[in-house]
């Protein structure tokens, strides 16, 4: 038996399927999901709201690879624009413009886990067979030392000079050109992700996936999830009504797409958890220009981290994930402060310029809810602690590229134009920070469908049932099991557990793929 | 971060009509025309009407203003025309808000600089001056909207290889990707 891909642009007219289990969105988890559960003998049809995409369409060229690989074409913000979030759109998901970065859940929060939100089977010595088989199949491996390309060696420098905690990262990619287009897909098929391994297994084994098809309603009949109603899209608008007939439904459309989902399908929330509880990990760009060139587009964009500001503990201010982040021409432009001249002439020192990212991993919870044409609305504030965090590492980034050699520091923040020695740096702390100063990128958004045991705290178990809708809506396709936030503990390691699973690019594999498996084994 | 309580539509919405009110009242009456497109583009945009067209050109030429350096002017690029495209393919949640940002800029000089005319007629400096007060508001929303607006622009302007020069940016490994 072989599935194929086929795209909603084929429908002309609405259309009914039968199948076992009905899977919005192919991303890491849905993408885990639709190669393993046809081999445990369930005809499965995913839906997937953007097109199927391969190596021969990435041109590497931003402007239309944001069109084609992002969820609102990369312009998708907070509902007040203070955050801008970007997300997969496509077969593949988020798998496909990542940075291919792989890390496991820390064994203290897997702890947590079974410990404060009864969830079974979530032990360290439980899941660690499970990380491992994941690992295995998706080739991860740590990066060469040779592939460690000028931008994230300045980090590493830094690190060094200043005695600092950190290290190479895993990715899972094979055959890597260095081309450093991962962000805008590989078109070297270098990603072993779910374009190259899941979805080859999910169509040997007969999955059948529909491209260009946005779920629209999860239906119910019964007391159980019945299926789903997806509308096609046509150039952006609506056409022809897919209706899934399932026995059971996955969501696994992101925790933004998902929880509108859940929302618009009226799915049983009696404590109102749906959607609450959001986080992104936003993070801020600085950038420093060195006297030797840097390329930072060139080779492999994030193959090191630093660790030494982000403890993971309840409470604690240090809460600053830091690795490089180079973007192409467009991303960059953008990203650097001021406009006209001025801001040209300083593009031209693009080639000697090294950038950092501090990643929050935030306190502040937003929530997604549905507008009235089903699309997800995301509010989210940066709260206070966090806006000082944030700050704080903007200053520990400069502090980096300094003593990483840079002649000027380029930091986001609108009250100080350039750092070039420790005495400039706590201004940049000093600033804290304003709405949109500054400039702030979520690419983890996560939590918004908590599990738990107890239905008051999660809108699934353990097992990613729906509390309330009985073998019905399995699975929540989070890259983690979302914590109830009423504790500090909670918080802080339900933000490890989400950095652990969410650092680098776009999206962590290995916590969805590891829900998914533990799932289709169950 | 300070809590807003007014959402970025309403924002415009709001400040759209009141900027609106006051100077349709006034001056801005009187140069309410004149928003004429060559037709050769006029027939080439996708969403934008023609004046949204010329407040978008007309940003793009400061945002993107040259350097000593020689480089190709957003009007060469045809950025306004790239962006618009860019824009077409946006849920309209999205492009009524850009839209409404770009009336916002071209009809609040008076509004927010005490200028008597509209960013389209105003000297290069001037309109340098407008968005200045618009990147460095104390309105979070202006703010906000200043970098979108410098996003489209980069957008529109820096995915041409003619601007790789710029950046001595060696451009995509793929010999396809380039025209």
């Amino acid at each position: 038996m072989t599935g194929r891909v086929r795209s909603g642009r084929e429908l002309t007219a609405d259309r009914e399927l039968t199948c076992d289990l009905a899977v919005v969105g192919t991303g890491a988890g849905g993408g885990m999901l639709i190669a393993d559960a046809p081999r445990a003998g369930l005809k499965v049809i995913a839906v997937e709201e953007g097109a199927y995409r391969t190596t021969k369409d990435f041109t590497q060229r931003e402007r239309p690879m944001l069109s084609e690989l992002f969820q609102d074409q990369g312009a998708r913000t907070t509902d007040d624009g203070g955050v801008a979030v970007l997300q997969g759109r496509g077969v593949g998901g988020s798998t496909v413009h990542n940075t291919n970065l792989c890390k496991r859940i820390p064994d203290p929060i897997l702890d947590h886990w079974a410990d404060s939100l009864g969830l079974d089977g979530w032990r360290p010595g439980e899941v660690a067979a499970d990380f491992a088989a994941v690992e295995e199949r998706l080739h991860v491996s740590a990066i060469e030392p040779e592939k460690i390309n000028r931008n994230n060696d300045a980090l590493l420098r830094g690190m060094r000079e200043l005695g600092w905690r950190g290290g190479v990262l895993q990715h899972n990619r094979r055959g890597c050109a260095g081309s450093g287009f991962c962000e805008l897909g590989c078109a070297f098929d270098a990603k072993e992700n779910v374009l190259k391994i899941l979805l080859p297994e999910a169509l040997a084994a007969g999955a059948e996936v529909w491209a260009d098809c946005r779920a629209e309603r999860i239906t119910v009949a019964g007391g159980r999830a019945s299926g789903l109603i997806a509308r096609a899209l046509v150039d952006g608008r609506p056409g022809p009504k897919l209706t899934l007939r399932a026995r059971a439904v996955a969501l696994a459309g992101s925790a933004v797409g998902s929880a509108a989902l859940a929302r618009s399908s009226a799915l049983p929330d009696p404590y109102d958890l749906v959607g609450r509880n959001l986080h992104l990990h936003p993070g801020a760009a600085v950038a420093a220009v060195f006297d030797q060139p840097v390329e930072g587009w060139m080779g492999i964009p994030q193959s090191v981290e630093c660790t030494e500001h982000i403890d993971f503990l309840p409470s604690s201010p240090p809460r600053i994930w830091i690795v490089p982040a180079f973007a192409p021409p467009i991303g960059f432009a953008a990203m650097l402060p001021g406009f006209g001249a001025s801001h040209m002439r300083r593009l031209r020192q693009y080639r000697h310029t090294a950038v950092l990212v501090a990643m929050l991993h935030d306190e502040s919870a937003g929530r997604v809810t549905a507008r009235s044409d089903g699309r997800p609305s995301i509010a989210y504030r940066l709260g206070r602690d966090d806006a000082r965090a944030l700050t704080a590492g903007l200053a520990a980034c400069a502090r980096l590229l300094l003593a990483a050699g840079a002649k000027e520091v380029l930091p986001p923040v609108s009250s100080v134009s350039a750092v070039r020695g420790e005495a400039d740096l706590q201004a940049i702390a000093d600033h804290g920070a304003r709405f949109g100063d500054p400039p702030l990128t979520g690419v983890h958004p996560m939590s918004t469908l908590p599990m738990a045991r107890d239905p008051r705290r999660g809108v699934t178990d353990g097992e990613g049932r729906w509390h309330g809708l009985p073998g019905a809506v399995r699975r929540r396709w989070q890259p983690v099991p979302d914590l109830d936030r009423r504790t500090a503990a909670d918080r802080h390691l339900h933000r490890r557990a989400a950095g652990g699973a969410c650092q680098g690019g776009c999206d962590p594999d290995h916590p969805e793929i590891l829900t998914s498996l533990r799932w289709v084994a169950a | 971060m300070s809590a807003d309580r007014i959402t970025r539509r309403r924002f415009l919405r709001r400040t759209l009509l009141g900027g609106a009110l006051l100077t349709l009242g006034g001056t801005l009456l009187r140069h309410a025309s004149g928003y004429t497109l060559d037709p050769a583009i006029a027939a080439r945009l996708r969403l934008l009407s023609q004046k949204e067209y010329l407040i978008l050109a007309a940003i793009c030429r400061r945002m993107l203003a040259p350097d000593e350096g020689g480089a190709a002017s957003p009007d060469e690029i045809e950025a306004a025309l790239v962006i618009d495209g860019y824009l077409a393919g946006l849920p309209e949640a999205i492009t009524s808000d850009v839209r409404a940002l770009l009336h916002l800029v071209e009809h609040t000089p008076f509004l927010f600089s005490l200028r008597f005319a509209r960013f389209t007629r105003l000297d290069a400096a001037a309109q340098d001056a407008v968005l200045e007060g618009w990147a460095t508001s104390r309105i979070d929303l202006r703010r906000r909207g200043f970098q979108a607006l410098k996003a489209l622009a980069m957008l529109g302007y820096y995915d041409d290889p003619r601007t790789f020069a710029i950046l001595d940016y060696t451009g995509p490994m793929l010999p396809q990707a380039l025209p």
